[in-house]
């Protein structure tokens, strides 16, 4: 018995040997990637951080052409003294021209990598994502991208989406997908908004305010801001007011199916008001009452404007499609977005006031 | 004689048979004394070794009764003799073997020269002698609570003993163990509490011991041990009088032996030996949360420095985002792969403690800072470990110490080595793996028959009351199921409430 324990313990090591060394000082950590579409090929730039010395980072940038995303990888460790590592990659980013054409390319080897988390986060860069990261490069903070993405997504207008949501969606019926959106603003890089894309295809884009009105359709928007411009009728009190979503609900209702779609959208969303224009009492409870009102409607019409933005392009972020289709037994895929392109919406918007602390 | 050489049996040295023989060889040593007690009555020899025995009571007790009083008796023999000397253990024998005995143990042997096979062996011993008194505990300190410990003499200790456990059911027995020494081992137990079996068999264990010289308890616990492949301490071993009194009001079995400031306890659980007495001097959840600091620092000492190495060498892809730099960073410039750093320190750390164990305890403080510091800082900056790298080795081995058994923390700095080794091949798989093995192993053992990971395996939900967290006394009044007692309660908790006494006004 006891021999036959030793003996298994020796094939233990004999069979399996050891595991293959990748210690951490001694790989080409890759931290962002960048995508960019060179005539039938890709551009791929990767920013790896370099640790000279204690606590200074240096980003450092490398290119190379391919034709598929599998042959990166040998590419980009012909041009590196270490091998290169893509397991703490957290960042991908396409340029427009490569996104219009389609990620799929890149994702579908994506969700068959068994280096890459499931929890990096994609993004699509106006013009092209090598001058976005070269603009991280000049930064030198290491998943700088990924930063933005994350605190925007805690504290502010982003809705939530890493590739796991993303696929999720993708590989959905009745929803499309929405990544974050990067410009370059004085030198910098900037958040602008998200694209939305159909089928994997970039199609538009929307700015900041109408990401939180998404985000608030999609889910709970908390901790967003939002800036509404608020006149009232007897023209006492006119200018900018600065809200914080602190508590979101959204519910859908879909009325009728044939021949035209009828969805009614309840949104309740509790507010922190931070700026008020002068003139407005915000301890006066008629004046508040007021205020909500003129927020409810603001936000309904908001709200129409963007879903019938969404019907032009017909991307479908919310998922408007699938929501038919599970009151409908209709899967016909034409018809759905026939349906949706034709879908009528009535929004019933509730906002309520609960703080009026005015300042951070 | 060359047969004789590699005989076991010759092992067990032969007994003296013949009396005249043991005197000869007595008298080879010079410290033997030997002479004869002239008076009208009689003659008498008396033999004792000077170095044994207490001198003044030698003088008072037998040389004066022979000046004195007995030149007044009328009838006087070897039988009546105990009538006249004041001491309280004298025996009469004509057995050889244990003549020779009593006579190492410090007895006088009288005899009178004409009736040669009968003699009066007098307890003239000096236990005292060579023998330090001071009683504070050594190893196993607590802020709170007594600091009182066990000594060499083995009389002081079962009288520390029996002044805190003031009853009759409190049983000592006494075996001798050795070819050479002949040590007197003592074992103590509750009768009415402690299960027969226990004591069946460490009695039973006790008396199959063949050893020539017993220098210590942890010996006797090596001996009688259930398993001796293993690294874990089977037998408690504790020089702190109140835990071995806790013990044995919950059913165990205490072995002392002469010579040793420690008693081994059996049988124990693996959570035992982190259990400190301060637990229980401290409020429950205080002592507790302690208890349970404790345990996590176990897991720390043996865990950290392989999920270094399995993280730094296979699993870069775990790291969170902040550390990375630190990590990468401290590492940089260090020539060798995770493992052989880890090794270099743990080895290192390891010197530190032996030779600061082994020097005088004024050079090992100086020893233990040049050390520490010294050494580290030099050996970071000569790149040869990283920082990241010194701090978890340095922590780890500050958890280790926080373990109350010496044996057992010995025990747990011994376990990471194993767990380095398949970290450095297989990674956080190697982790899990020994892991693994080591929950297999610890479910094979067992101490004096009963599980050794008891109540976690087998699983006995009612006794973790008093395990990983200690409960109220109110909780805690019922023995450990486990260790068989033959009577349940210890005390009957007083289940009211006690209200406030100035609601009685």
């Amino acid at each position: 018995m006891k021999r036959i324990f030793v003996y298994s313990i020796c094939l233990l090591f004999l069979l399996s040997g050891c595991a293959n060394h990748r210690i951490v000082d001694q790989v080409q950590i890759i931290e962002s990637i960048g995508f960019d579409k060179e005539e039938d090929k890709f551009k791929v730039v990767a920013l790896y951080p370099h640790f000279e010395e204690k606590n200074k980072v240096k980003l450092t940038d490398i290119s190379t052409i391919s034709y598929s995303y599998y042959d990166i990888w040998p590419k980009l460790n012909n041009k590196s003294d270490l091998p290169i590592m893509r397991g703490q990659l957290r960042m991908m980013l396409f340029g427009e021209s490569f996104a219009k054409n389609g990620i799929e390319t890149v994702v579908d080897s994506l969700c068959r990598d068994p280096e890459i988390g499931n929890r990096i986060f994609l993004g699509i860069a106006e013009k092209s994502a090598s001058e976005i990261l070269d603009k991280v490069k000049a930064t030198n903070v290491p998943h700088y991208l990924h930063s933005l993405i994350d605190q925007n997504i805690n504290q502010g207008n982003l809705p939530y989406g890493d590739l796991q949501v993303y696929l999720e969606k993708n590989f959905s019926k009745g929803r499309d997908t929405y990544l974050p959106f990067f410009v370059i603003e004085e030198n910098r890089v900037k958040l602008d908004g998200l694209a939305l894309l159909n089928k994997s295809k970039y199609i538009t884009n929307i700015d900041m305010r109408e990401a939180f009105i998404l985000k608030t359709l999609i889910n709970n928007g908390t901790n967003g801001r939002y800036q509404v411009h608020i006149k009232q009728p007897d023209g006492d009190g006119e200018g900018y007011v600065l809200l914080r979503s602190l508590d979101v609900k959204t519910n859908y209702k879909i009325d009728s199916v044939t021949p035209i779609p009828h969805v009614t959208i309840g949104l309740t969303m509790r507010v922190e008001v931070r700026d008020v224009p002068p003139g407005i009492n915000m301890t006066n409870n008629v004046e508040i009452i007021k205020i909500e009102g003129i927020l409810s409607k603001h936000f309904e019409n908001a709200i129409a404007n963007l879903i019938s933005k969404l019907q032009k392009y017909q991307v479908d972020p919310i998922g408007f499609k699938e929501k038919i289709q599970k009151v409908s037994r209709n899967t016909n895929e034409d018809s759905l977005i026939k349906s949706y392109t034709n879908m009528k919406t009535t929004v019933n918007a509730e906002i309520k006031i609960i703080e009026t602390g005015v300042g951070e | 004689m060359f047969f004789k050489l590699y005989d076991k049996q010759g092992s067990r040295q032969e007994q003296i048979n013949d009396i005249d023989l043991l005197f000869e060889t007595a008298k080879k040593s010079q410290d033997f004394k030997q002479f004869s007690l002239i008076n009208e009555k009689g003659t008498f020899m008396i033999s004792y070794y000077s170095t044994l025995i207490n001198h003044d009571l030698l003088q008072l007790a037998v040389l004066r009764t022979f000046q004195e009083v007995i030149p007044v008796v009328n009838h006087l023999s070897i039988d009546n003799i105990k009538t006249m000397i004041p001491i309280d253990d004298i025996v009469i024998t004509n057995e050889p073997h244990h003549i020779s005995l009593k006579l190492l143990k410090g007895y006088a042997v009288l005899k009178e020269k004409e009736t040669d096979d009968h003699f009066a062996l007098i307890n003239l011993s000096d236990q005292q002698i060579g023998l330090r008194d001071q009683n504070n505990t050594e190893n196993e300190f607590s802020v709170v609570g007594p600091k009182i410990g066990f000594v060499e003499n083995i009389d002081t200790n079962v009288h520390l003993l029996r002044q805190q456990i003031n009853t009759p059911s409190l049983i000592t027995k006494e075996i001798s163990i050795g070819s050479m020494s002949h040590t007197k081992v003592v074992m103590a137990y509750i009768e009415g509490v402690t299960n027969e079996q226990h004591v069946e068999t460490v009695e039973q264990r006790l008396k199959e011991i063949d050893f020539d010289v017993i220098f210590d308890a942890t010996q006797l616990d090596q001996m009688m041990t259930d398993s001796s492949i293993t690294p874990f301490p089977l037998f408690l071993t504790t020089e702190r009088l109140d835990r071995t009194v806790y013990t044995l009001i919950n059913g165990q079995v205490a072995i002392f032996c002469h010579g040793s400031p420690y008693a081994i306890i059996g049988p124990s659980t693996l959570l035992d030996f982190f259990i400190s007495p301060e637990d229980y001097y401290l409020p429950w959840i205080l002592g507790s949360f302690f208890r349970l600091i404790r345990i996590l620092g176990v897991l720390f000492s043996v865990l950290a420095s392989p999920i270094y190495i399995a993280v730094t060498t296979f699993h870069y892809e775990m790291i969170p985002k902040d550390l990375l730099g630190p990590l990468i960073s401290s590492r940089n410039n260090v020539p060798f792969i995770p493992v052989l750093e880890v090794l270099f320190l743990e080895i290192t750390i390891e010197l530190l403690r032996e030779a600061g164990a082994r020097l005088p305890a004024k050079v090992g403080q100086t020893l233990g800072i040049i050390g520490g510091i010294v050494i580290g800082q030099a050996a970071v900056e000569a790149s040869l470990t990283s920082n990241v790298l010194l701090i978890i080795v340095a922590l780890s081995a500050l958890a280790s110490f926080t373990t109350p058994i010496f044996k057992m923390s010995n025990t747990i700095r011994f376990l990471r080595f194993p767990f380095i080794i398949f970290a450095s091949i297989w990674g956080g798989l190697g982790i899990v793996l020994s892991i693994c093995f080591l929950i297999v192993h610890l479910m094979r053992l067992q101490s004096l028959g009963i599980p050794y990971i008891v109540p976690i395996y087998p699983f006995r939900p009612k006794d973790f009351a008093d395990s990983f967290i200690r409960s109220s006394y109110d909780v805690i009044s019922k023995r450990l199921r486990f260790m068989r007692p033959k009577s349940i309660w210890r005390y009957h908790p007083d289940n009211e409430n006690h209200s406030s006494d100035l609601d009685d006004e």
